[in-house]
């Protein structure tokens, strides 16, 4: 069971008011009349699946029903920062993963 | 007078006496609960156990939104109502003439503002008028709700099987309002007191949550209260 950090309401609440909803910061193609049919695919079916950090999109769904981001470590559950949708987050992958 | 043990009791076969109301013109809506007849039930109860529960006649409630125009809408609020637009997971009450009205924070751009019935839609126009060109929204969701009191000597107790949230008085304090999950449905709940709690709750998930309460009530004692 998760205890997430809500940036909205500001406290934490249960996993049980939250939905996943996968990987975070995905970017729509801006021209999709005219983008190649493998980065359409890209942005549509490919996700990564890490084995460590991850940065995924979540919605507080019987709370404030905002959608937020989160860095967490899918071996050991650990939430490491949550952050509002269109703020960079803090945790650095490619620094963490190597520290 | 005789006493039942309420629990688990539940629409009754009766006749439920409709409320009354003052002129025909006035649509009627029935409360979420009125099937469970709370009129028959309040007179089988004893009074002044662990437990009271009670359904509100239909509320007038109004869905405001604004993100920008944030500041247009908190100044429309308070000027027709003398309200102040609730920060983050607080609500803000006002009692003029004997009528009450409540904003309550839901979201960053979202608030659940309740007031009579009666007034819904003359308030809606009011905060549209004051607002003028601002970007908001207000939506009239008067019959989609209804709002049941928990309150007595046990309702902390019977708020702590409900739900996941630490509603211990420190952290659930007077006039906090937090939207969480009750047993498995969405409500909006607000503490107004040590052991009294508000619920507002979708008239879908009324009866859901109604039974619920009852059960686990049941070991404290169930007062049913009319108003
Ligand atoms: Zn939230």
């Amino acid at each position: 069971m998760f205890v997430i950090y809500c940036p909205y309401c500001e406290e934490h609440r249960e996993e049980e008011e939250f939905h996943a909803s996968g990987q975070a910061h995905l970017a729509r193609p801006l021209d999709p009349d005219n983008c190649t049919d493998k980065e359409w695919g890209d942005f549509l079916y490919f996700r990564k699946n890490p084995r460590g950090l991850h940065q995924e999109l979540w919605q507080h769904t019987a709370g404030c029903r905002k959608f937020f981001n989160i860095t967490r470590d899918t071996v050991s559950y650990k939430i490491l920062e949550t952050y509002k949708v269109g703020e960079s987050p803090k945790v650095n992958l490619e620094d963490a993963s190597h520290g | 007078m005789d006493t039942v043990n309420v629990s688990n009791q539940y629409a009754t076969n009766s006749v439920t006496e409709r409320a009354e109301f003052g002129d025909s013109n006035t649509p009627v809506i029935a409360s979420a609960l009125e099937h469970a007849n709370m009129k028959s039930l309040a007179v089988k109860t004893a009074t002044g156990l662990g437990v009271t529960l009670v359904e509100l006649p239909v509320t007038g409630m109004l869905v405001l939104r604004a993100r920008d125009d944030k500041p247009a809408l908190a100044a429309a609020l308070k000027s027709s109502l003398q309200l102040d637009l609730p920060n983050v997971l607080a609500s803000n009450v006002v009692v003029d003439n004997g009528k009450s009205y409540c904003a309550r924070w839901i979201a960053p751009d979202e608030w659940l503002l309740s007031c009579p019935l009666q007034d819904a839609f003359e308030i809606e126009q009011n905060i549209r008028t004051a607002a003028g060109a601002s970007s908001i929204a207000i939506v009239n969701v008067s019959g989609g709700f209804t709002t049941i009191m928990l309150s007595g000597n046990n309702a902390n107790d019977v708020l702590k099987k409900s739900v996941t949230y630490d509603v211990h008085p420190s952290h659930f304090t007077v006039g906090k309002v937090v939207n969480t999950v009750f047993s498995k449905a969405q409500v909006t709940m607000r503490c107004l007191d040590t052991n009294h709690y508000e619920f507002i709750v979708r008239r879908s998930f009324a009866d859901y949550v109604w039974l619920w309460l009852q059960v686990a009530s049941a070991e404290y004692g169930i007062s049913i209260e009319i108003e």
